[in-house]
C-alpha cells in the first residue's frame, strides 16, 4: 500500500512538471527554393475562406518563394447560386481526385510532400500550412527552373529549362499550370455567400497531363533539359484576361509521391 | 495509380511489415498461451469473440448527391472489418482484435481509407487487490468529461490508452486507478502522453432508509509530443502582436470531482470539471492574419470548465430525470491542431432526446466544446397496465445566450396485451443547422420541424410479427417536408425482412445549401433481409440515404448520401 501511494507520489509529481516553451518572433527566410502550395478549395465550401486569407498571409510573408494553386476540383467546387462563373475543370478534378480525394476543405498540399509527424501530404488545418511551407523552404532545391515567357497575339510559348543542381536517380516530371487572378464572383463563406470574392491563382488549365509530363528518367549535376510548350488564351469577355494570368512550372518525382523539387512562376510579358 | 494512394500504400506497407511482425507475435502469443494453459487445465480456459463485417457496394447516383466520393468514382467495393478473439485463465484475460479496411468511408466519410491489422490487444491479471491492464485499455473518469477511452464503430473512433493501468482496491469500498500510456489513432498511436488516475468510493449510512453516496476524484494529464509543440510554434509565432500567445507548456492537465447520492427514491449525480489554462483552438473567435484579413477560428490559451448534474426519481410506474450541462472552453485534446473527432481525450455528453426512429433522430445536436449550456427533463409515467406516457424536452444555448437545440418529445405506449404494441408520438425540434454543421449563416435557417410517428407491432403467433411505422416530418428548411414508412417482417428464428421508404414529399427546392444536382421529390428506399442462425446475424441491404448528421453515442458527424448494398455480419463465438 505504501508502495503504491510512493508511485501515485511520484506519477503525480511527473504529472506537474511543467516545461514552459516561449513562443519565437516570426524570422524571415532567404532560400533559393519556391514552394508549391496547391490549395484545394471551392466556392460552395463555406471554410474556403479561412484557406483564402491563410494563403494570402503566407504570400504577404514570403513573397515570390511560395506559388499558391488554387484547385476548384469537385467536392464542394460547384458554383453556387449567385455565381457567374464555374471554375472547375478536367485537370482541377482529377488533381483533386488522386492528390487529396475526398478530403474535407480547405485542405493543401505543400510541395506534396508529407509534412514530418503527418501520415498524408494533404493539410487539412490551414493554421498549419504556413509552418510546413517554412519547412519546405528550409530545404536547399535539387534543380533550378528557368522560364522564359514569349506572348503574342493571345498565343503563348513557354520555354522552360531545368537544371540539375545535383545528381538525381529516378525519373522526374514536369507539370505547367495557367492561373487566373483578379476573378470577382460569389464564395460561400461561413456567414453568408459573398458575391464580389476576390478569387486569386486560380488553376485554369494545364499545358502537360495532370500528372505531369516525364522530364528525365535521371538528371545529373548541371544538366539541362528544355521543354517548349504553346498554348492559345481562349477569347472570353470576362475571364481570360491576359494581365491576370500566370504560368507555373514544376518539376517533381515520380517516386515519392510526386514530391515538388522546384518551382517557378511568372506572368505575361505584355 | 493516384499519387494520393501512393502515399498512403508506402506508409501502410511499413505498418503492415511492423504489424505483420507484431500479429504474428501476439497470434502466437494468444495461441501458445491458450493451447498451454488448455493444455495443463482444459476445463477452465475461456475463449471467446466477435466478428463485425461489413461489404458495401457504392452506387453513384448524382441526383441524391451520392457522388463526388472515390467509392462512387471507380472505387465501388469498400469493407470494413473487426475480429475480437479474447481469452480467460483464471487471474489472467487477454485478448486481440484485428482491423480491416478496405475502399472504407468509416474514417472520413468522403474519403477512401485502406489498411489492416492488428487493431488492439491487452493482457490482463490480478495480484491480490491490485488489477494490471496492459496494452489496450478503456476506462473513463466519472462521466468521462476529463478522460474517456471508448470505442464507437460506426464513427471509427477507438482511443483506447495503448499503456499501462494500475488498479488497486485499498478496501470494499475505496478503489484507485492510475493509468498512462499514448492515445490509439488507427493502427498507430498519437506521439503525446496521456497520463492519470482516479480514486473512487462508496459510503452507505443509515439503516432502515440508508443514503448512500459514490464520491470520486479524477485528474488526467497530457504531455505534447516534440512534434505537437512545433506545429503550435509556426502558428502562434504568426499571429499579430494584439493576438500573441508568448508562451505554453509542455503539459496540461484537467482535474475532476464527482459523486452520486442515492436516497430513497432520488439519485443525484454531479460532476465539476476543470482544465488548467492550456492552448486550443476556439473555431467561434477571429485572428486577424498580417494582411489585416479577419480569419475564422483561433488558438487561445485559456482554462475550462464543464459542470454536469442529473436529478433523477424513479419508483414503480414514474421515473423523471433532470439533467443539465455547462461547457466552457473545454477542447481537451493529444494535440490541440487536431480537428473533427481526432485526438480527443474526454468526453462530453451529450443533451438531447436519443431516439431510434428515423426522421425524429435526422437532426441532432453535437456537443459543443467551447460554449455551451443545455437542460434536458425527461418524465416517464406509466398511467396503467396498457399506456405508458414519455414526455421530454431539451433546450441548447450558447453561453451567450443563442439558442442552438431545442425539442419537445411526448410518446405514448398502448400495449393492451402481449400480441400488440403500439407508440404514437410527436417531436418538435429547433435546430441551429448554420452552427452544427458549418453552413453559411445568412443562407441557412434554423431548422423548424413537426415530426408525428406511429409504431405498430403485432405478433400474429409467437414467432411471427409485423412492424409498421409512419412518421412525417413538416419543415420549411433544409430538404423540406419527409415522409417515412417501414415494414418489418419477423419470421423468428432465422428471418427478418425490411422494406422502407423515406420520400422528400415537399421539398425545399430553393435551399442552396443542397449539392448541386439533389433535391426535388425523391425517394430513398431501402429493402433488407436479415437471416440469423445460433449466434450470427447476416444482413443484405439495398439503402438510398440522404445527407445527414449522424450521431453515435453522443458524437456527430455531417455524412453524405448513401447509395448502393451493404451486407453485414455480426457472429459471436
Amino acid at each position: 500500500m505504501k508502495k503504491l501511494a510512493i508511485f501515485i507520489v511520484i506519477l503525480m509529481f511527473c504529472a506537474c512538471e511543467r516545461n514552459i516553451i516561449k513562443v519565437p518572433e516570426f524570422e524571415a527566410i532567404e532560400s533559393d527554393r519556391v514552394v508549391l502550395l496547391e490549395e484545394m478549395t471551392g466556392v460552395s465550401c463555406p471554410n474556403c475562406p479561412k484557406g483564402t486569407a491563410e494563403v494570402e498571409a503566407i504570400k504577404e510573408r514570403y513573397g515570390d518563394l511560395v506559388i499558391p494553386v488554387g484547385i476548384h476540383g469537385f467536392f464542394l467546387s460547384w458554383p453556387t447560386k449567385e455565381s457567374k462563373f464555374d471554375f472547375r475543370n478536367d485537370f482541377a478534378k482529377q488533381l483533386e481526385m488522386t492528390l487529396a480525394p475526398g478530403t474535407s476543405k480547405p485542405a493543401a498540399l505543400i510541395n506534396r510532400a508529407v509534412p514530418e509527424g503527418e501520415s498524408s501530404a494533404v493539410v487539412q488545418s490551414a493554421d498549419l500550412w504556413n509552418g510546413y511551407v517554412e519547412d519546405q523552404l528550409m530545404i536547399p532545391p535539387l534543380v533550378t527552373i528557368a522560364l522564359d515567357l514569349e506572348y503574342e497575339n493571345r498565343n503563348l510559348t513557354v520555354n522552360a529549362g531545368v537544371v540539375g543542381l545535383t545528381e538525381i536517380n529516378g525519373a522526374i516530371k514536369i507539370s505547367v499550370m495557367i492561373l487566373e487572378n483578379n476573378i470577382i464572383d460569389a464564395q460561400e463563406d461561413l456567414n453568408e455567400v459573398i458575391e464580389e470574392f476576390h478569387h486569386n491563382h486560380v488553376l485554369r488549365t494545364m499545358l502537360t497531363p495532370f500528372d505531369g509530363e516525364t522530364l528525365a528518367t535521371s538528371l545529373g549535376l548541371s544538366e539541362v533539359v528544355n521543354k517548349v510548350y504553346n498554348f492559345t488564351l481562349p477569347e472570353d469577355e470576362f475571364l481570360w484576361k491576359e494581365e491576370d494570368i500566370e504560368v507555373v512550372v514544376f518539376v517533381h518525382k515520380v517516386e515519392d509521391g510526386g514530391e515538388v523539387l522546384q518551382a517557378s512562376i511568372a506572368k505575361l510579358p505584355l | 495509380m493516384p499519387i494520393q494512394i501512393q502515399f498512403q500504400t508506402g506508409i501502410n506497407a511499413t505498418l503492415t511489415v511492423n504489424m505483420s511482425l507484431r500479429i504474428q507475435f501476439f497470434l502466437l502469443f494468444i495461441l501458445g498461451f491458450t493451447t498451454s494453459l488448455a493444455a495443463q487445465s482444459p476445463d477452465k480456459v475461456q475463449v471467446n469473440g466477435a466478428f463485425q463485417g461489413t461489404l458495401n457496394y457504392f452506387i453513384k447516383d448524382a441526383k441524391i448527391g451520392a457522388a463526388n466520393t472515390p467509392q462512387y468514382e471507380g472505387m465501388p467495393l469498400g469493407a470494413d472489418a473487426w475480429l475480437n478473439v479474447n481469452a480467460d485463465f483464471g487471474i489472467w484475460r487477454g485478448g486481440v482484435r484485428f482491423d480491416f479496411f478496405h475502399n472504407s468511408n468509416l474514417l472520413n466519410p468522403s474519403s477512401s481509407y485502406t489498411d489492416r491489422g492488428l487493431g488492439l490487444w491487452y493482457l490482463e491479471t490480478e495480484y491480490k487487490k491490485l488489477d494490471v491492464r496492459i496494452g489496450g485499455i478503456y476506462n473513463q473518469i466519472g462521466s468521462g468529461i476529463i478522460y474517456r477511452a471508448y470505442e464507437e464503430r460506426p464513427l471509427l473512433i477507438d482511443n483506447a490508452l495503448k499503456g499501462i493501468q494500475l488498479a488497486y482496491d485499498i478496501n470494499d469500498e475505496w478503489k484507485v486507478t492510475t493509468f498512462a500510456g499514448k492515445q490509439r489513432y488507427l493502427f498507430s498511436s498519437y506521439d503525446g502522453l496521456v497520463y492519470g488516475g482516479k480514486v473512487e468510493g462508496f459510503m452507505s449510512m443509515g439503516e432502515d432508509n440508508p443514503v448512500s453516496i459514490v464520491p470520486g476524484i479524477g485528474f488526467t494529464g497530457k504531455r505534447l509530443s516534440d512534434g505537437s509543440v512545433d506545429k503550435l510554434i509556426s502558428i502562434l509565432r504568426n499571429y499579430t502582436d494584439d493576438e500573441r500567445i508568448e508562451q505554453f507548456t509542455f503539459h496540461s492537465q484537467a482535474l475532476s470531482i464527482y459523486n452520486s447520492l442515492n436516497y430513497k427514491a432520488f439519485s443525484w449525480y454531479f460532476e465539476g470539471a476543470y482544465k488548467l489554462p492550456e492552448v486550443s483552438f476556439d473555431p467561434n473567435e477571429e485572428t486577424t492574419k498580417i494582411t489585416g484579413v479577419k480569419s475564422q477560428g483561433r488558438y487561445l490559451k485559456r482554462a475550462g470548465t464543464v459542470f454536469y448534474s442529473t436529478l433523477s426519481y424513479a419508483k414503480k410506474g414514474l421515473g423523471i430525470t433532470l439533467e443539465g450541462k455547462r461547457t466552457e472552453n473545454f477542447d481537451f485534446r493529444i494535440d490541440p491542431t487536431l480537428l473533427l473527432n481526432n485526438g480527443l481525450i474526454g468526453f462530453l455528453p451529450p443533451m438531447n432526446h436519443i431516439t431510434s426512429y428515423r426522421l425524429t433522430s435526422r437532426y441532432n445536436p453535437a456537443t459543443q466544446f467551447t460554449s455551451e449550456l443545455a437542460f434536458q427533463l425527461d418524465v416517464k409515467y406509466k398511467i396503467n397496465k396498457k399506456y405508458t406516457l414519455n414526455v421530454n424536452t431539451s433546450n441548447v444555448n450558447t453561453l451567450e445566450n443563442e439558442n442552438l437545440y431545442r425539442e419537445f418529445y411526448i410518446d405514448l405506449q398502448y400495449k393492451p396485451n402481449r400480441k400488440f404494441d403500439s407508440h404514437f408520438g410527436l417531436q418538435r425540434q429547433i435546430y441551429n443547422q448554420s452552427v452544427y454543421e458549418g453552413k453559411p449563416k445568412n443562407i441557412t435557417p434554423v431548422v423548424k420541424t413537426w415530426t408525428p410517428y406511429v409504431d405498430l407491432l403485432y405478433k400474429f403467433t409467437r414467432r411471427n410479427s409485423l412492424k409498421v411505422e409512419a412518421q412525417y416530418m413538416s419543415t420549411e428548411q433544409d430538404y423540406g417536408s419527409w415522409v417515412y414508412l417501414l415494414a418489418e417482417l419477423g419470421l423468428a428464428p432465422h428471418w427478418r425482412f425490411e422494406l422502407s421508404g423515406m420520400y422528400n414529399i415537399i421539398p425545399n427546392t430553393g435551399n442552396p445549401n443542397i449539392p448541386e444536382g439533389a433535391g426535388g421529390k425523391i425517394l430513398y428506399p431501402t429493402s433488407g433481409v436479415y437471416y440469423i442462425w445460433k449466434q450470427s446475424r447476416y444482413g443484405l441491404r439495398y439503402v438510398k440515404q440522404v445527407e445527414g448528421v449522424v450521431c453515435t453515442g453522443g458524437v456527430c458527424r455531417l455524412e453524405p448520401a448513401f447509395s448502393g448494398f451493404k451486407f453485414e455480419v455480426n457472429s459471436l463465438f
